[in-house]
């Protein structure tokens, strides 16, 4: 299954994300690859850091999941959509993201391939804010379905990029658990 | 323990997920190979006179009555390549089938 991570705007937490909900598959027991198709190689450099178990895509070798991260520009999205079964979009929980998050979905709908699903992750919610509670309206809105589980603003996910994936709490893990579940079943 | 579910249910799902995809796409095509030598045919246009027609259909017809299959045009040709022995008959052949269009051999 190929995964492609994208938004038309930068720091929604594509790349966090992608390593992390790859690891969290890792941790699993499953093989799985990150694919850093975005120039500025955040991925690449963390997964040198701190990789653990998740490898580099670097050929068509035989994953049980590649997650792709892509550049924030939307010419960049047609080739990063080609190979994959679902399109994720990581957006924050502000109007501000949420226009973008139109446009991206603008872009990607005729790249996507047949059969592959397009999805709205939201990133970086605050729990019983008022805008966390609107955020299934939100995405109604701009007509993308959008996961149920979001992704809590957390510090150890800040540490991630230091530390790897031992450095979530188990609420944590079990947040990016929830998330790749529902990314491969919904 | 709780944790440990979660991650077991993932990873079923996630096998679920990629067989259904299998499933879902067509295979890769297999790669084409060039048939050997004595598999391939090479394609010819001949002339017939009406009277070799004629043998044409007598020979699909007896096939047919004896094995229930019809022959194609090719195949008839080539039975009779292969059955007709090489003898005289095939010269007196064709000087019966030069004398009916009157050109040289």
């Amino acid at each position: 299954m190929i995964i492609t991570l994208c938004n038309g705007k930068g720091g929604s937490g594509k790349t966090t994300l992608a390593v992390l909900l790859a690891h969290a598959l890792a941790a699993a027991g499953k093989s799985v690859a990150v694919r850093d198709l975005d120039p500025q190689g955040t991925a690449s450099k963390w997964l040198r850091e701190c990789g653990n178990k998740v490898a580099m895509y670097e050929s068509a070798n035989s994953y049980d999941a590649v997650f792709i991260d892509t550049p924030p520009r939307l010419e960049a999205l047609p080739a990063a959509l080609a190979p994959c079964s679902v399109a994720v979009i990581v957006c924050s929980p502000s109007p501000a993201d949420l226009w973008t998050t139109r446009d991206t979905a603008a872009a990607i709908r005729p790249a996507l391939p047949k059969g592959a699903r397009l999805r709205l992750l939201f990133n970086g919610v605050q729990a019983n804010t008022l805008l966390s509670r609107e955020l299934p309206a939100l995405a109604g809105r701009i007509g993308i379905k959008a996961l149920e589980s979001t992704i809590s603003r957390r510090q150890c996910y800040q540490h991630a990029a230091l530390l790897g994936w031992p450095a979530l709490d188990a609420a944590a893990r079990e947040e990016m658990f929830k998330a790749a579940l529902e990314i491969i079943t919904t | 323990m709780k944790g440990k579910t979660l991650q077991e249910k993932l990873a079923r799902s996630l096998d679920q997920a990629n067989t259904k995809e299998k499933k879902a796409r067509p295979g890769r095509q297999k790669p084409i190979v060039p048939l050997p030598p004595e598999k391939r045919c090479t394609k010819l246009s001949v002339s017939l006179f009406d009277t070799d027609l004629q043998r044409v259909k007598a020979i699909r017809a007896y096939i047919l009555e004896a094995r229930g299959d019809s022959p194609s045009t090719s195949q008839i040709i080539k039975i009779a390549l292969r059955t007709a022995p090489l003898t005289s008959a095939l010269i007196n052949a064709l000087d019966q089938a030069a004398a009916e269009d009157g050109r040289k051999w």
